[in-house]
């Protein structure tokens, strides 16, 4: 069972997120803005975050930068960003401040952001069984 | 050489000078030489006069003798004849009485010895005759002709006499006896002194001794003087004929005289017409004089014309000239006119019609100059004139406003010194800008320039240029500053609006999208078709309104040039084959044929493939949403020489003529005549247009109404530098890849 944190202030958005990842079978817990998802990811070592970027008291970008500030395993969690900014510079900031993945939110279905998240994870266990093999 | 007039006028009045000097001096050389000869010719015959007083008196002196000898031989020496002793004795008293110059007459035998001798008194008594000497005249009287002595000088009285022998003819021609009579020449003092000259000429008697017989002064005769030196008579008196020559000397009273004689025939005696040279050549003087005051005179007189008439050529010249030089100093109001009555006048009225004309034309042309200068000051937008070496030459009032510069402080100047330009951030010279291509000046003109003046104010202006030519070449340029400031500002508001608009609607767009989706998924079993098709349906919507506000967006991006496209060196032919496959089932669906035609190997282009993947899509969309069923679209790319070119064509109704131009606008639609309406925003053929051209390809259509749609866009083919450029300035961004639209993940 995969922990996934969905780090969202639109209720809605928060909701359908829990609701399909839960159904694609993860342990989802949620918080409301980049503040919260830090205080969390203190107490709890998540399988991967979806970081809003717009959120209230911190910004995703602000909490992903303190995020890869702290002491692994916290430090080493796999974060992708869930937004609607799709401004190029946005993206590549996020990418420079160490994001795996930059998913706009209004282009996909939520469905794609499960087997995008699914993949993700294929890829990383093919990668370290192939590390172990060599 | 430079002479003034001045000089050349005296040149030619001083050569007109020298020559009728010239002819003067040769008429009065003909003039004196003519008078010479007539006072010679007069002189001459004063004297012949003088010689003929002389001949007359010896004509008289033998008329008496040879009466005296008729009546001698008729009283003495035939007895028996008419006249007796007594007549001859009172006959020869009677001529001694009427003739006071002859003295003496004696009556001589051929031996000399005197018979009867007369005197003043009488006969002298016999006791007092003598013997007269045999003298060479009384020799020629007795040989039978009259002749006359030499010329001597009595005792008692001063004057010169002569004896006059003639002869006395008996019957038969035999010399029979001589009388012999004296003569005083005092006579001939008298004879002379009436055939005096006006001119204080005179005639004076020399002998052929050349002593002086006869003079005007008794007293001079009385000097007895020989004038044998004088050189007129010296030749007189060796010459048969008259010498033609003038001669002149001082005589007695040393006063210089020119004479002219004459020897007198048979006496060998000269008379000579002398007169004073200032007298005879008082004509000649005059003449002379004449000439020499007409000469004097002529040539002040012609000096003096020349002077005035220089002083009036050069002084109206002058004058001429000084106008002309205020009228080029700009002076057009200078007088002009000259009152000189000759060539110079009329030359001046030339000039002045000409100033005048050109004050009419500069008149109009200051008045042309002061509308246009209205013209220019009151447009609103800025106007400035740059020459060929962009120096400012005209400023006008909105440029003054907009720069905030005075135009005094500007003209003159560089115009990248007074203003600068900024296409983004970076600096544009002037020069630089107005060598553009046409392209990019006219999409810059659209956009505008940001222009900052010295106080660093900045605003947006759309400038136009154009050339100003002369001859053909151009010395110039005119350019006008539209302030496009508010507008920009008012373009920049709605973008903003767009872009914060846009991203507030994603937000529930996303939450209805997630819930149509949620709701497909688990609840599926649990509906019937028709509850399947509504959530369908409600997918389709709000994909949609997603694609809308990504496009709302895109455009604001685009327009705000931060639309971002990622150029590498590519093979589009998997983009290409997933945007056709991607497609396929909604074809499929709408009963229509998708078909893509693709060579084996595509040329690597540099080229974003997610954004051109983006235009291939809207191209297919397009043709899929404005086809009828049944119809087939065929995607095609091939390399066509320097270029990749991929066409969407379609069979469906075509685009109308008067739409294609319009059809890459923003926002534009074709209406009207498409029977199943328009669909979709209108955005994206702007939003692909945008995107080629940033890949600096070319998009375009054709179309035939009926037939069908061909849409084509060209990429430059990417060259080996291009690649390998790339490769070696790969960036941190290069470790993501784009899995589908909307995700974005870092390359493990």
């Amino acid at each position: 069972m995969k922990k996934i944190l969905i780090a969202e202030d639109d209720f809605f958005i928060r909701d359908i997120y829990s609701q399909i990842f839960l159904s694609a079978g993860y342990t989802v817990e949620v918080a409301v803005d980049g503040l919260d998802a830090l205080e969390k990811v203190k107490v709890t070592v998540y399988d991967i975050i979806l970081l809003d970027i717009m959120m209230p008291k911190m910004s995703g970008l602000d909490a992903l930068r303190e995020l890869r500030k702290l002491t692994p395993p916290a430090k080493d969690i796999p974060v992708f960003i869930i937004t609607n900014l799709g401004q190029e510079n946005v993206i590549e900031e996020a990418f420079k401040i160490g994001m795996d993945g930059y998913i706009i939110k209004s282009q996909v279905t939520p469905q794609q952001i499960v087997n995008e998240i699914n993949t993700f994870f294929t890829n990383k266990e093919t990668a370290a069984a192939q590390n172990k093999i060599t | 050489m430079k002479l003034t007039i001045r000089t050349k006028l005296l040149i030619g009045f001083t050569l007109l000078l020298v020559l009728s000097s010239l002819i003067q001096a040769f008429s009065f050389s003909i003039t004196r030489e003519y008078i010479s000869s007539q006072i010679s010719e007069f002189q001459l015959l004063e004297a012949k006069k003088g010689a003929g007083e002389i001949e007359s008196f010896f004509t008289d002196l033998n008329a008496t003798n040879l009466g005296l000898a008729r009546v001698y031989r008729d009283s003495i020496l035939m007895a028996s004849g008419s006249a007796s002793k007594n007549d001859l004795s009172f006959i020869t008293q009677y001529t001694i009485k009427n003739n006071e110059h002859v003295r003496k007459i004696a009556y001589l035998t051929l031996q000399g010895r005197e018979l009867m001798k007369y005197d003043l008194h009488g006969q002298v008594s016999q006791d007092q005759l003598n013997y007269e000497l045999f003298t060479d005249s009384f020799k020629t009287a007795a040989a039978g002709k009259t002749a006359i002595s030499k010329v001597y000088y009595l005792e008692k009285e001063l004057g010169p006499h002569i004896d006059i022998f003639t002869p006395v003819f008996e019957t038969n021609d035999k010399v029979a006896a001589v009388i012999k009579m004296q003569v005083n020449l005092e006579q001939l003092r008298k004879r002379i002194e009436n055939i005096k000259s006006q001119d204080d000429g005179h005639i004076y008697i020399v002998d052929e001794e050349g002593r002086l017989i006869a003079h005007h002064s008794q007293q001079y005769v009385f000097e007895r003087p020989n004038l044998s030196s004088r050189a007129l008579i010296k030749a007189t008196l060796t010459s048969s004929t008259p010498s033609p020559d003038a001669f002149s000397y001082n005589n007695e009273n040393n006063v210089a005289v020119t004479a002219k004689a004459v020897k007198i025939p048979g006496i060998n005696w000269v008379a000579v017409f002398e007169q004073p040279t200032s007298k005879a050549y008082d004509f000649l003087v005059f003449i002379r004089n004449f000439f020499l005051i007409t000469l004097i005179g002529s040539s002040l007189f012609l000096l003096l014309i020349a002077l005035m008439l220089s002083e009036n050529l050069t002084q109206a010249i002058r004058k001429l000239q000084q106008s002309v030089q205020a009228i080029e100093h700009g002076e057009l109001n200078t007088p002009i006119l000259i009152k000189s009555g000759d060539e110079i006048e009329a030359l001046s009225h030339s000039f002045a019609s000409m100033v005048n004309q050109l004050l009419q034309r500069e008149n109009s042309l200051r008045k042309e100059k002061h509308e246009n200068e209205i013209l220019l000051q009151s447009l609103t937008d800025a106007v400035v004139g740059l020459d060929s070496n962009y120096n400012l030459i005209v400023f006008n009032k909105a440029a003054e406003k907009l720069t905030g510069l005075s135009a005094t402080n500007v003209i003159g100047k560089n115009v990248d010194e007074i203003l600068h330009f900024y296409q983004q951030q970076e600096l544009v010279p002037f020069a630089v800008y107005s060598l553009q291509e046409e392209e990019l000046i006219r999409k810059l003109k659209e956009k505008g320039l940001n222009m900052s003046n010295d106080k660093g104010e900045k605003t947006t202006v759309s400038i136009t240029t154009a050339p100003i030519l002369f001859q053909a070449q151009q010395v110039g340029s005119i350019i006008t500053f539209h302030d496009i400031t508010q507008v920009q500002e008012l373009e920049e508001m709605k973008l903003d609006f767009v872009s914060m608009a846009a991203h507030e609607l994603r937000t529930p767009l996303t939450a209805i999208r997630g819930y149509a989706s949620l709701l497909e998924m688990e609840n599926a079993k649990e509906l019937d078709d028709s509850g399947k098709q509504l959530i369908r349906r409600l997918v389709m919507s709000s994909e949609s309104l997603g694609n809308l506000i990504d496009n709302l967006l895109s455009v604001a991006r685009i327009e705000r040039n931060i639309f971002g496209v990622e150029a590498r060196p590519v093979d589009l032919t998997n983009t290409i084959k997933n945007v056709v496959d991607g497609l396929k089932q909604q074809a499929n669906t709408q009963n229509k044929k998708l078909t893509l035609v693709l060579p084996h190997e595509l040329p690597v282009v540099l080229a974003d493939a997610f954004r051109v993947g983006q235009v291939l899509l809207n191209l297919i969309a397009n043709a899929l949403n404005y086809t009828k069923e049944g119809a087939s679209i065929t995607v095609t790319a091939e390399k066509k020489d320097n270029l990749l070119q991929v066409s969407v064509t379609d069979t469906g109704q075509g685009i109308p003529k008067e739409a294609i131009s319009k059809l890459f606008v923003k926002f534009f639609r074709v209406s009207g005549s498409l029977k199943q309406g328009s669909k979709g925003t209108g955005l994206g053929l702007f939003i692909s247009k945008s995107i080629i051209e940033m890949h600096h390809g070319k998009i375009w259509v054709e179309s035939e109404l009926g037939k069908g749609t061909t849409f084509t866009f060209v990429l430059p083919i990417a060259k080996p530098e291009d690649i390998s450029n790339f490769q070696q300035n790969a960036t941190e961004t290069d470790l993501t890849v784009k899995s589908q639209p909307g995700i974005i993940v870092r390359k493990s």
